[in-house]
């Protein structure tokens, strides 16, 4: 990743979210150092969780006094190290960051993150043509959901009759994920500050 | 915000301001006459009761089906050109809903439809109340307490009430257009472009608006072939 200065990306993103019902959107991904990234749908609009923009592990690591390092051992399934980082900033929105190894082919796996603003969220990359450059295929994204709910007089629901509606509690501490699956990279050739306006 | 979402917020309407216009025209069409005192004038025509009955709910058929025609010019393409278009997103009160861009269009022709059968109903209570009054102030301010009071009724969430009376009504079946702009999705919340939710529970709505029309003309039919024409 420290040999990728900025990449433009084109994925196809899928949310899944237990009160959203939202097609797959075609997406614009741009990222720049140190910690730049922008979500573009090409056509149309996409729902993007608060705090989502950590999709990106760089904005992890993007503290100025650095990270306590505690070495957790390896798991045993996957023989992935698991490192646990305490930011030494007590400011940092970051409260404690568990990254998932793979010693062998230097690449992070998984990551979970909790925040003090936007709670636990986790990332899990896939690797392929790209992994040389410490860039995922696939980056699928998971954070908590908490409850919604509009009253009936704001938005004059259609009662069809069905016995559909989930109740509130189940909703609550569902999790909801983000996945995108890139379809190809443009590395290293420059992307115009104007985009992440 | 584009011009769908703004189509879809002036479509609400339909309840409650849509209603008042339809019920301006219908309900003065057997009153007024017989305010102005030319309904036993025209029943001296060689045409039936009947007759004369379908054709003035014919007229305020055509009123109803312009008025909505002038709505959905002014609302629908009117939204689009100065706002464009986009996805749609609807807000339901247990969830969000997007439709993509080109799966939306065909959804407001359906809603336009079946929002002039809704104004029908309208149009068919305003006419029925007509026939027993001699001022059409007192159809028209009649039928806006009915479609008033039921909406309220209609948006009341009580358990009991809500498998007794509420189906019954025939304001819980007006909005019943949104069912169209409803979409189902698949087993990981992405929506099938295309799709109707809950397609029969809309078609059962539509009959039932259908019936209520039927019974409302039927009813003012009956009543009028049997009045008393004094004016």
């Amino acid at each position: 990743m420290e040999k990728v200065n900025d990449y433009e990306a084109k994925g196809k993103m899928k949310t899944n979210v237990i009160f959203i019902k939202a097609p797959i959107a075609n997406v614009k991904v741009y990222y720049k150092k140190p910690n730049k990234l922008r979500i573009n749908n090409e056509s149309g609009i996409s729902f993007i969780p608060k705090g989502s923009m950590n999709i990106n592990l760089n904005n992890i690591f993007i503290n100025t006094e650095g990270f306590d390092l505690i070495d957790m051992g390896k798991e045993d399934k996957t023989a992935f190290r698991i490192i646990k980082l305490l930011p030494k900033d007590e400011n940092s929105d970051v409260v404690l960051s568990t990254v998932y190894v793979d010693e062998q082919q230097l690449l992070i796996r998984k990551a979970k993150t909790t925040t003090k603003e936007n709670g636990t969220y986790e990332l899990e990359m896939t690797y392929g043509k790209y992994a040389a450059w410490g860039l995922a295929d696939k980056v699928n994204f998971q954070f908590n959901t908490k409850d919604y709910k509009l009253p009936k007089g704001i938005t004059f629901d259609y009662d069809d009759g069905s016995k559909k509606k989930t109740p509130s509690d189940k909703i609550k501490n569902k999790k909801g994920q983000v996945e995108i699956v890139y379809s190809n990279y443009i590395i290293n050739r420059g992307v115009s500050d104007t985009v992440f306006q | 915000m584009n011009g769908y979402l703004i189509c879809f917020v002036i479509l609400n309407t339909l309840l409650i301001q849509m209603p008042l216009l339809v019920a301006l025209i219908a309900g003065d069409s057997i009153a007024g006459e017989a305010n102005m005192g030319t309904l036993r004038l025209s029943m001296t025509k060689p045409i039936s009761r009947t007759e004369y009955m379908l054709v003035k709910f014919t007229a305020s058929l055509i009123y109803t089906l312009a008025l909505l025609v002038l709505m959905a010019l002014l609302a629908l393409f009117g939204s689009m050109l100065i706002f464009g278009t986009n996805d749609m997103v609807v807000l339901r009160s247990e969830g969000i809903e997007q439709i993509k861009k080109f799966d939306v269009l065909w959804r407001y022709f359906a809603a336009f439809g079946f929002a002039a059968v809704a104004l029908t109903t309208v149009s068919a209570l305003a006419f029925l109340l007509s026939v027993f009054a001699e001022n059409s102030i007192g159809p028209i301010i009649a039928t806006m307490s009915i479609v008033i009071v039921f909406t309220i009724l209609s948006e009341m969430n009580i358990p009991i009430y809500d498998e007794t009376i509420k189906p019954y009504l025939f304001t819980s079946h007006m909005v019943a257009w949104k069912g169209f702009f409803y979409v189902k999705a698949n087993a990981e919340g992405t929506t099938i472009n295309g799709s109707i939710e809950n397609l029969p529970a809309v078609l059962r709505s539509l009959g039932i608006l259908i019936v209520y029309i039927f019974v409302f003309l039927g009813a003012a039919i009956w009543v009028f072939r049997k009045k008393d024409i004094l004016t």
